[in-house]
């Protein structure tokens, strides 16, 4: 009994040697199991806890960029020629392109969202995902609060304060300043930094120095839950404001380009320059027909996008930039600087024949506007005599005259800066002619229209005025500039005259205006002023419909502050301009020595955001 | 023997880790209703109630004695298989018909069968004259525990079958099979597992071969082995491929779960990263993003043991292991100490559940398991899982108090 109970307990499966041999082995299985859990455990959330901390944060935190305020621009008093006003913008941020669609349509009846519309925010969002897509970002009030109340029922919406970029004085402005909008798809290839729905400067100065007047864009990082929804801001790092781009002084004087645009003809197309002499600096530019560069500010409809873009006046070209015209009887000017500096011709010379309105060239003859008799140079100048000119050109000769012509920039941009500048066109040596026409195919008469500002050669009314600003500044033919700097202007070129010379020139530019014979006599006249205005006018020829106008003017002689190239197409005669050019030299000379109370302290911009010191006094 | 006697003495380390786990298993709770998604939740209060609940299972199953649970053994057994099959005819709870619904409470069938099978199978055990030798000697056990992990398997609820397969394995083993033998009869179940890789399946069964050529078993085991290791290597083959290429890779999202990020892998990615982020100390209480802002699913059941891991970082991980440790050894201590064959048994297949369940959950949250929604012991959110917790515990206790007595066969 005793015995088989003890084999009983001590014998089989179940005796304490072997439960002791088992459990032995499933203690170490236990020790093993759990040794590698822990290991595993230590390599996840020790070795690689970089990683999955990333990953945590990556999961939760959306960032969207918070738009800078764009620098100020201000005239040269500090008057605001651009600057930003609060507005509100509506983007959608979605998880995924159902979303994106839902979202539309559910805010489409609040904003103006047409359906190939909502087909390019598609497109986009394809583009960059993680982007928010811009709906409006002009909202108005009751429109914003409607948009808040939905607030909850689409989770992708996003409402923000968006600077909208405001022109005081849009139209007097435009294509100075040009304009801001959208970035589009190819800009975006083109430039880092940027995503969809930025802003960008698309023409004029807000193009050329898009660099320093975007600023930085600051971020709003939202916390997300796993739904996309979000949830309040992050908190460890929930806002970075932007920072506003750098304030850009300019040379412009505002009321003066507020007084080209007043001047300037309504119903006509053309262009006015105005530049300091000295400095190269632009006083005033103004292109007509103009737009208001404040409704590409919002989202613009693509009915007045086209209405721009087919209009025949072609309101978005800077005319004083991008036209070129036959300079005509103000290119009389260089023909005389080039044949005094070559000793061709001296100041009271007389031509071989004189004006009978007109000059036989072999067989051919060409014409003048009127009989002038027997002329000395000045007296040509004033008169613009073609007869006398003619022959002038016929003394320089062809190479001479290409040659100098191409010394002065008459083929190239001024550099002045600005975006899309068109070169000025002149033939740059006689060779051009022997491509052009096939050599032994054009006759010397080429000469005797170009000595006129005929024929072969175009500038843009921003090389006219630089041309005139070097004959009254000594010789310097200046880089023009709108951006307001201390340094020395950009010499370009030079006309090597004597003082002398120049003197000829100076009074021959009086004269236009003050001898009787002049040609803008009739029409400027009668000015009892301390100083004296010159100026020059030009008539030029082309293919279709009347002769454009062209009058160049310039004051005060005596001490020359600035230069006034104006151009009115179309216009029928040069001279008729005269009033335009000189009323705005004497607009800015009597504004300069005016009493002190006529220049207001600058108003206060409206600024957005923080910025670095304006680069600018 | 006085019964009273032993019985009196009771087994404080056992019910300490067994409420130290429940706690922080409250406190996890609690932090994973606080999320920024979703309707409030008061899980935590319920799984309170769930505790006294369980608890009160606790005393009661304490007082019986050894003797009762070896004779309601196969009646309970019998109930649990009767429910396994009743549940099939439930609806579906995401995917697998695993619960048994009456108006507002359920519960489900297979964790009260798992305590059943482990019964009925310390039964077996205590009926054994010597150690088992031969497959033949555990057909007992394997139909005991197969019918179970079949059943399980039509719902379909993989790891509950699983943790019927490794109670097989554990059982076995302590019952004196050796693990060879375990292995053998286990052998069929890695062949289907290898299927996945041609290469390594053939090595496999090269293996195996092998192994039968050593140990040259009886012809029968032979026939066994060989036969079921090369029936489901053909038969899951050309199974395998006939599943379309997007079914694989639903499958493969185990081994990989950035094939699908954002569906299929989502739940082990999630888990992983806050685990990952969790780093030595954690984000601390109630702080974790992973689980704040939802991104971390089943955050209160199959998942707790991410929060703590995001919450408490490797240091709380670390704890719970300790904790879950201490308690599987000393199970085996009491499963060691039972000098009674039923008892002694008894007690290493609640160490193999337990353990079981540990081992694949907290395995699951980082990637090393498929996720099979089994939950961890104490810790997830369930109140019939916590009660079959406690009553296990209360069984070992029952064991230990009753270690030195060897009772009659019956």
């Amino acid at each position: 009994m005793l015995k088989s109970d003890r084999i009983s307990r001590f014998s089989g499966p179940f005796d304490p040697i072997s439960r002791n041999r088992r459990a032995r082995l499933a203690r170490l299985c236990l020790f093993a199991g759990f040794g590698v859990l822990l290991a595993v455990f230590f390599h996840l959330q020790i070795l690689e806890h970089d990683v999955h901390a990333e990953q945590a944060t990556n999961n939760r935190v959306r960032t969207i960029p918070l738009p800078a305020p764009r620098g100020i621009l201000y005239d040269r008093d500090g008057e605001v020629i651009a600057e930003n006003l609060p507005a509100y913008s509506v983007s959608l941020l979605p998880e995924s392109e159902r979303e994106l669609v839902e979202g539309m349509g559910a805010i489409a009846g609040l904003v103006d969202l047409e359906p190939e519309a909502m087909a390019s925010l598609v497109r986009q969002y394809r583009l960059a995902p993680g982007q928010p897509i811009l709906i409006d970002d002009d909202l108005d009030y009751p429109t914003l609060s409607l948009l808040e109340e939905k607030r909850s029922e689409i989770p992708s919406l996003l409402l923000q304060p968006k600077p909208r970029r405001v022109y005081p004085h849009g139209e007097e402005v435009a294509h100075l300043v040009g304009y801001v909008a959208q970035i589009d798809e190819r800009e975006l290839s083109e430039r880092d930094r940027y995503a969809a729905g930025d802003i960008i400067g698309k023409t004029g100065l807000e193009r050329m120095y898009e660099d320093r007047l975007r600023g930085e864009k600051g971020a709003e990082h939202f916390e997300v839950d796993a739904l996309g929804r979000r949830v309040g801001h992050w908190q460890a790092r929930p806002f970075e404001p932007p920072r506003r781009g750098n304030d850009l002084r300019l040379t412009i004087d505002l009321d003066l380009q507020r007084k080209a645009a007043e001047l300037f003809p309504d119903s006509a197309r053309g262009a006015v320059v105005a530049l300091d002499p000295n400095s190269g600096e632009v006083l005033a530019m103004y292109s007509h027909p103009t737009f208001d560069p404040n409704m590409f500010s919002g989202r613009m409809p693509r009915s007045t996008w086209s209405s721009l873009v087919d209009d025949p006046g072609r309101p978005l070209m800077n005319r004083a930039i991008q036209a070129r015209y036959a300079p005509g009887s103000i290119f009389k000017l260089a023909t005389a600087a080039m044949a005094m500096m070559l000793g061709v011709v001296e100041h009271d010379e007389y031509m071989d024949i004189p004006c009978k309105g007109g000059y036989r060239f072999g067989r051919r003859w060409f014409g003048c506007h009127s009989v002038h008799g027997w002329a000395a140079l000045a007296d040509a100048i004033i008169t613009s005599c073609d007869t006398y000119f003619y022959q002038l050109g016929l003394k320089l000769g062809m190479e001479e005259f290409t040659r100098f012509g191409t010394a002065w920039g008459f083929h190239e941009r001024t550099g002045i800066d600005l975006p899309s500048e068109a070169a000025s066109q002149f033939p740059t040596s006689v060779a051009w002619y022997d491509d052009h026409y096939g050599e032994g195919r054009w006759g010397s008469g080429v000469l005797l229209n170009l000595s006129i500002g005929q024929g072969e050669m175009a500038v843009t009314p921003v090389k006219a005025a630089q041309f005139f600003a070097a004959v009254v500044n000594g010789g310097r033919l200046l880089e023009p500039r709108i951006r307001s700097t201390r340094e020395a202007p950009e010499v370009v070129g030079r006309l090597p005259l004597s003082s002398d010379q120049f003197g000829v020139l100076r009074a021959s530019l009086s004269g236009v205006i003050n001898d009787w014979r002049g040609t803008a006599y009739r029409k400027t006249r009668a000015m009892e002023e301390e100083y004296t205005i010159g100026g020059k006018s030009g008539t030029t020829e082309h293919d279709a419909g009347a002769p454009h106008g062209w009058f160049v003017a310039v004051g005060p002689m005596e001490n020359p502050g600035i230069v006034v190239a104006v151009i009115v197409e179309e216009s029928g005669s040069g001279s008729d301009q005269s009033p335009i050019a000189v009323e705005m030299v004497r607009s800015y000379v009597e504004g300069l020595s005016g009493p002190p109370d006529a220049d207001p302290a600058p108003q206060a911009p409206i600024a957005l955001g923080e910025s670095e010191p304006a680069d600018q006094p | 023997m006085s019964r009273t006697r032993l019985s009196a003495e009771h087994n404080w380390i056992l019910l300490s880790l067994a409420a130290a786990l429940s706690g922080i298993g409250l406190l996890l709770i609690y932090s994973a209703e606080q999320t920024t998604a979703g309707a409030a939740t008061q899980y935590w209060q319920f799984q309170t109630i769930w505790l006294f609940v369980a608890l009160a299972a606790y005393v009661a199953a304490g007082f019986l004695p050894l003797r009762w649970y070896d004779r309601i053994a196969w009646p309970a057994y019998a109930i649990g298989i009767l429910l396994l099959m009743v549940v099939l005819a439930f609806p579906a709870v995401s995917g697998a018909r695993s619960w048994i619904r009456f108006g507002g409470i359920g519960f489900q069938p297979s964790e009260f069968a798992k305590l059943a099978a482990i019964l009925v199978v310390a039964r077996w055990a205590a009926t054994l004259d010597a150690p088992p030798r031969e497959l033949s000697d555990l057909k007992v056990p394997a139909a005991l525990l197969g019918v179970p992990a079949l059943l399980t398997l039509a719902q379909p609820d993989l790891g509950t079958m699983t943790v019927f397969v490794v109670l097989l394995a554990g059982m076995c083993f302590w019952a004196g099979a050796s693990p060879v033998l375990v292995f053998l009869l286990l052998s069929p179940l890695v062949s289907i597992l290898l299927t996945f890789s041609l290469p390594l399946w053939s090595v496999y069964i090269v293996g195996v071969g092998l192994l039968l050529i050593v140990l040259n078993p009886r012809p029968l085991t032979w026939a066994y082995v060989a036969g079921s290791n090369l029936l489901m290597g053909i038969v899951s083959l050309p199974l395998w491929n006939s599943l379309a290429g997007y079914q694989q890779r639903r499958l493969l999202v185990f081994l990989q779960p950035e094939l699908d990020p954002r569906g299929a892998g989502w739940n082990v990615i999630q888990s992983k990263v806050a685990i990952g982020s969790g780093g030595w100390l954690g984000k601390g209480f109630l702080e974790g993003t992973q689980k704040r802002l939802a991104f971390l699913p089943e955050r209160h059941t199959d998942f707790i043991f991410s929060v703590l891991g995001e919450e408490f970082g490797y240091l709380g991980i670390a704890v719970a292991f300790v904790l879950f440790a201490l308690l599987l050894v000393e199970g085996v201590r009491i499963a060691e100490r039972s000098q009674d064959p039923f008892g002694s048994t008894l007690a290493f297949g609640l160490v193999v559940l337990i353990g079981a369940h540990v081992a694949i959950n907290t395995a699951m949250t980082v990637g090393l398991m498929p996720i099979t929604g089994l939950p961890l012991p104490f810790l997830s959110k369930g109140g019939s899982f916590l009660l079959v917790c406690f009553v296990a515990v209360a069984l070992l206790r029952v064991v230990w108090s009753e270690r030195s007595v060897v009772r009659r066969r019956t």
